[in-house]
């Protein structure tokens, strides 16, 4: 569903995500599933009319990345923490992006919530990812 | 690996027109019971609705939901050729996203929807020995992003 001009940035964050999930502690937050699951994912490269959104999680295996979001406009600026107070590479900050998005398909195992429009749960979530796979 | 790009599914497509044209054949079928033989009856010539359902990036969307509903305008004052089907008729689309169902000639009203896409709509008008076509390209649901949308700035 990748759109051509999309692959090769949909690849560098999947494949990073790949890599964190092979991590044991990030590989058991997702409860073994995570690659099986991203595999198996619909990811389509929409415009989701708000920049301020990344992406959305519609079911298990629907995804939408938004073209004008955060995973296409981050970059790095040297000597400057990103978000989160993090120093980010984009593959890293694109695999993030789809790890918690991955977090959302498994709510089941990972306990996630819908966090749209919920700032502090949003931050909660993202650091119950940060903390096994980026970390 | 995820998935990019699906392949033409010929059986899913034929599974679709089958169970259209069973409805049509069970409607044939009901009015030679009504009728007897019924010589009288006009031979009902089948039509074909086809279609593909794809994203506003023009990527296919598969297992989308089409709902096939008769407009019987005319065929009770004499507009022989809208001849319809009484019952609704309900495909999904192939893996490649297309669909296509074998109907009698007539007015219909194609309704499709899919997970988190706005849904499409249109009259359409099928006719004897010429296939009618309606792409249905489905556009992200605002609302649905309102409330599933992972907001995260490259900032915060």
């Amino acid at each position: 569903m990748t759109p051509a001009g999309y692959q090769d940035v949909f690849n560098q964050g999947y494949n990073a995500a790949l890599k964190d999930l092979n991590r044991k502690k990030c590989g058991s937050f997702f409860g073994g599933q995570g690659p099986a699951t991203i595999n198996a994912t619909w990811y389509r490269f929409l415009d989701l009319h708000n920049p301020s959104v990344a992406a959305q999680t519609n079911s298990t295996n629907s995804v939408f990345i938004n073209p004008n979001g955060a995973y296409m406009t981050y970059s790095p600026v040297p000597g400057q923490a990103g978000p989160f107070g993090l120093f980010w590479t984009q593959p890293q900050f694109r695999a993030f992006i789809i790890l918690h998005e991955l977090g959302h398909q498994l709510s089941d195992i990972t306990g996630f919530q819908p966090d749209a429009n919920k700032a502090a749960l949003n931050q909660q979530q993202s650091q119950e990812v940060i903390g096994p796979c980026i970390k | 690996m995820y998935q990019i790009v699906r392949m033409v599914n010929a059986h899913d497509r034929l599974a679709s027109m089958l169970l259209a044209f069973a409805g049509f054949v069970a409607c044939q079928t009901l009015m030679v019971a009504a009728f007897g033989a019924a010589p009288d009856l006009p031979a009902v010539q089948s039509t074909t609705l086809k279609g593909t359902v794809t994203d506003s990036a023009d990527a296919p969307i598969p297992d989308a939901y089409i709902l096939i509903h008769w407009d019987s305008s005319g065929s009770g004052v004499g507009l022989t050729s809208n001849i319809g089907l009484k019952s609704d008729v309900v495909l999904k689309s192939g893996k490649d996203g297309a669909y296509a169902a074998q109907l009698p000639p007539g007015f219909y009203d194609v309704f499709v929807s899919a997970m988190a896409f706005g849904p499409a709509c249109r009259k359409v008008r099928t006719v004897t020995g010429k296939a009618t076509l309606y792409n249905a390209r489905l556009e992200v649901d605002t609302s649905v992003t309102a409330e599933l949308g992972d907001r995260l700035s490259p900032k915060n």
